[in-house]
């Protein structure tokens, strides 16, 4: 220590003239200030204090560069290390007395040219760059970036002066750190996890800054006063401690990533594919931000890791054994500064039981929607009014059609067949809606309008009865009942009140009505025409489900809970009442059906989302938590 | 029993596929003055370098005062004393300062000596090293060398590019310190004229191999010019061995021998009947040439 002070002593004295520079610098813009029309309409302190602070940027920056060249590089280069190897001091004296006297130099030589003019301009500085605080702050970034670059400095110079072939090592190191380093961060960055990529690249970091501020002094130990060797001990040292940092941050992305749902803390997102198949994802003990997702088989626990990186949307084809997903080629907070129209989506497909997601090859417009056939081996995607179907596993793409203009968007799609589509647009002209349905014939690559309907709505919202053959179309005042193929009205009724309607498998309907404190079930045929209708006891009802065995389901939300009540759909007779069961996304309803209007019969949802993973045991009516666990 | 200030081992140095110094072994005694000599490029600064713990040896072993030079250089510096071929020191530091600096890390400093030595030398202390002379940058190196009391001093070509009086006056300087004070001195240097009359032990390094390694008496003891009248020339009766061959001088040949003494020599006389012959001893310079085999161009 005492020999390192000894020799940055003299370090110090050497340079000495740096002072002087500086202080030529901080004087500077007071000179500059006094020459008629330099500082243009600029007030005398703005000028200072602007001037000030870009020589201070530019002189430390400046220096830093020039003393990390020289610390060693030169020394060696010109054969003076000799003079302190000769001296009773060890190599590691040597080294940090040289960093220290650097160092100081380069804080001093930045206190040095801003400090008159934060003196005597103190207006202009907090004018041109901010309060104390932001200057604080802006000191310190200049000063230790002016300092990983003196360190940066000596290990680039001492690597070129000694003129050695280990050079190309070096390189080669470089670019398989730069590589690494990549490869390490990219699940991170991938999965839009900034705390965990700012925590991986700070180890990575710390690791270079071992490299730069303990190279130096195994540089010194171990090459001594000889160049070559003196940049072979420099390099090892260098790449073995990144490469030490590497793999520590790897090894550490590799646990954060290895997240099971058993470490699940707390449970964001979810959904249902085809039960007992579900879609959990949220935090992870101890991955920081990282967004750990998982298929998830309720039932038996088995899982799969599901990257949720770059998600744009997810669609369970219908049969329910295939996940298509489309990532995007950017992420949210990029996205934002890039215009949407000229980004993409790219569709992966995966079996719902296996970790073997695969790309399908097929990248489509950002702003496109897609919808697959029963198995997912056929999609139809949709972006700026162009159908397009493609054969997933042949990688084909099989017709292709442009939408009329006068289309508008697509409000849905489904594959009727695997060899028709059927296409449902809306668009308006004033308050006007217009539906118009389209059948694309994939053998005969043809595309036709089958249908139009206009009514005056702020909206209408198509769903389907589980084959696609009737239409249920909600507006704002009534509920048409339409055909599938050619959305001629077949029905209609006044929409007042409505929280829930159903197309039944026997063609008829039902609907669920608030009246006030009470709620009502219609029954009507196929014509609407009203069969029957039952009174219910229930205010806050939401939803009307068709069970497999024909009975109706509806859901009451009382404060933070739902009531589910199965009734008869004959006599309208409350056949079971399930009471306090939480208010949540229900895993039935919460299927991902992407733009497919048809809507199966559903069972009582088994599997709730409400913060936790719940499954309902409607024998004792009670939750069993499944996730988070503990 | 006499402790070994120097001991090297088997010392191999490699500059890529080059060898600098080849498997030198060579031990030196307290309060010897050991002279090294070699042409350019014989090695001489490679070994200085390993003796100084500044390059690690890709062979062998180097220990000075029983430690490993490498190992334990900066503990061995404080007793080693350094004057290099090419002065090191910062050039903008001022004598006084490169005193005061040293001062601060030898614990044996002695500060009055170094100063009368830069007045009997009239180097100003106030003088800038960059600005002095190269004789006198020499001077201060050695004051400096000589100021931390050193128990062994190493001189790599102390006298480079000196002019004859400060040459002179270096190695009376070297001379006084070793009468004063008995330190052990390690010196390469090519002025052979110079140290000729104080080294106790040469050292001659050929292509970094040590072809001589003896004390200096001995060697001058051994080494003789012989000329003879004829041309024919049959050493081998006397058993004497010619160094460097036997060339033809004027009307007769000149021989020189390595392992002459005065009964050899009249055995010699007396088998050959070669009676007119007139014996020489050699200088230090002159065996050098002879044992490195260098007759064009001598010691540059």
């Amino acid at each position: 220590m005492r020999h390192a002070l000894v020799i940055a002593r003299r370090e110090l004295a050497e340079k000495r003239f740096v002072a002087l520079a500086a202080v030529a610098f901080a004087v500077l813009p007071f000179l500059l200030v006094a020459i008629p029309g330099l500082r243009g309409r600029s007030s005398a302190a703005d000028f200072i204090a602007t001037g000030a602070g870009i020589l201070a940027v530019g002189f430390t920056v400046g220096l830093a560069l020039i003393l990390g060249g020289g610390i060693v590089g030169r020394d060696l280069a010109e054969n003076r290390l000799s003079f302190y190897f000769a001296r009773p001091v060890g190599a590691a004296s040597i080294w940090f007395g040289k960093v220290t006297a650097a160092v100081t130099l380069i804080v001093a030589a930045f206190v040095i040219v801003i400090v008159p003019a934060l003196l005597f301009a103190p207006r202009g500085w907090h004018h041109s760059w901010g309060g104390s605080a932001t200057v604080t702050q802006l000191t310190l970034i200049i000063v230790g970036g002016a300092v990983v670059l003196f360190f940066i400095a000596h290990v680039i110079s001492s690597f070129v002066r000694s003129r050695s072939a280990w050079l190309a090592v070096d390189f080669a190191a470089l670019a398989v750190a730069a590589g690494a380093v990549s490869l390490v961060l990219r699940p991170l960055l991938g999965a839009d996890a900034p705390k965990a990529a700012v925590l991986i690249a700070a180890i990575i970091g710390a690791g270079l800054v071992i490299a730069l501020i303990g190279g130096g002094a195994w540089q010194l130990s171990r090459g001594r006063t000889d160049r070559k060797r003196s940049h072979i001990a420099l390099s090892k040292f260098v790449w073995a401690a990144i490469g030490a940092a590497i793999v520590v941050g790897g090894a550490a992305v590799a646990w954060i990533v290895s997240a099971t749902p058993s470490g699940l803390v707390t449970l964001q997102g979810a959904g249902v594919g085809r039960e007992p198949w579900l879609i959990v994802g949220g935090e992870a003990r101890g991955r920081l931000d990282y967004p750990a997702a998982f298929v998830y088989n309720a039932e038996t626990g088995a899982y799969s890791r599901f990257s949720p990186r770059r998600i744009n949307q997810l669609v369970f084809t219908p049969d329910g054994s295939n996940l298509l997903i489309s990532r995007r080629d950017f992420t949210i907070e990029s996205g934002s500064f890039v215009d949407p129209r000229t980004r993409h989506v790219e569709i992966f497909r995966r079996p719902i039981d296996r970790d073997a997601e695969e790309s399908t090859g097929l990248t489509l417009p950002f702003r496109s929607t897609f919808a697959a056939n029963e198995d997912g081996t056929r999609i139809v995607a949709e972006g700026d009014g162009i159908l397009s179907v493609y054969d997933i596993p042949r990688k084909l793409s099989l017709v292709s059609a442009r939408l009329p203009q006068s289309a508008g968007h697509v409000a849905a799609m489904y594959f009727a067949s695997p060899s028709l589509v059927r296409v449902y647009t809306v668009s308006w002209q004033s308050l006007a809606r217009t539906l118009r349905a389209f059948e694309l014939d994939i053998p005969a690559r043809a595309l036709r309008q089958t249908g139009e309907l206009t009514r005056d709505a702020k909206y209408l919202g198509v769903t389907a009865n589980a084959d696609g053959s009737r239409l249920l179309l909600r507006a704002p005042d009534a509920l048409y009942i339409a055909d599938g193929r050619t959305v001629a009205v077949q029905a209609s009724i006044p929409s007042s009140g409505l929280r829930g309607v159903v197309l039944l498998r026997d063609g008829s309907l039902a609907v669920i009505r608030r009246n006030g404190d009470h709620s009502t079930i219609e029954l009507l045929d196929g014509a609407a025409v009203l069969k029957r209708s039952f009174d219910l006891p229930l205010k806050n009802v939401w939803s009307l489900r068709e069970t497999p065995d024909g009975r109706l389901i509806t859901l009451e939300e009382t404060s933070s809970q739902w009531q589910t009540y199965i009734i008869d759909a004959t006599s309208g007779a409350v056949v079971q009442h399930i009471p306090a069961v939480p208010v949540g996304w229900r895993g039935e309803d919460y299927g991902w059906w992407g733009r497919d209007p048809r809507r199966p019969p559903a069972n009582l949802p088994k599997y709730y989302f409400d913060k936790r993973l719940l499954r309902w045991n409607y024998a004792t009516n009670k939750g069993e938590v499944l996730l988070p666990k503990g | 029993m006499t402790e070994q200030v120097v001991e090297i081992n088997n010392l191999i140095v490699r500059y890529g596929r080059s060898v600098a110094v080849d498997n030198v072994t060579l031990n030196i005694d307290r309060g010897v003055v050991y002279a090294l000599l070699g042409r350019n490029g014989a090695g001489k600064s490679s070994l200085i370098r390993c003796l100084l713990g500044q390059r690690q040896a890709d062979g062998g072993t180097i220990r000075l005062f029983g430690d490993d030079a490498w190992k334990r250089r900066a503990a061995l510096m404080q007793r080693v004393g350094v004057v290099t071929e090419e002065a090191d020191a910062p050039p903008e530091m001022s004598v006084a300062g490169l005193a005061r600096f040293c001062r601060s890390l030898y614990a044996r400093w002695d500060q009055p000596a170094f100063e009368a030595r830069m007045r009997a030398f009239g180097v100003p202390l106030t003088s800038r090293f960059g600005t002095l002379s190269k004789g006198q940058k020499k001077q201060v190196s050695l004051a400096l060398a000589l100021a931390m009391s050193p128990d062994l001093i190493i001189l790599d070509d102390p006298t480079l590019g000196l002019d004859v009086v400060a040459r002179k006056s270096l190695f009376e300087e070297v001379i006084g310190e070793l009468a004063d004070r008995g330190i052990t001195v390690f010196i390469t240097t090519h002025d052979l004229a110079g140290v000729e009359t104080f080294a106790d032990r040469v050292g001659v390094l050929k292509k970094g191999r040590l072809v001589l390694d003896e004390d200096a008496e001995a060697l001058k003891s051994r080494f003789r010019r012989i000329r003879f009248t004829a041309q024919q020339v049959a050493l081998e009766a006397g058993g004497l061995v010619a160094a460097a061959g036997v060339r033809n001088w004027g009307n007769g040949a000149e021989a020189i021998v390595s392992n002459y003494d005065d009964i050899a020599f009249e055995r010699f006389r007396t088998t050959s009947g070669m009676n007119a012959a007139e014996i020489a001893p050699m200088s230090l310079e002159e065996i050098f040439v002879a044992v490195s085999g260098e007759n064009a161009g001598g010691m540059q």
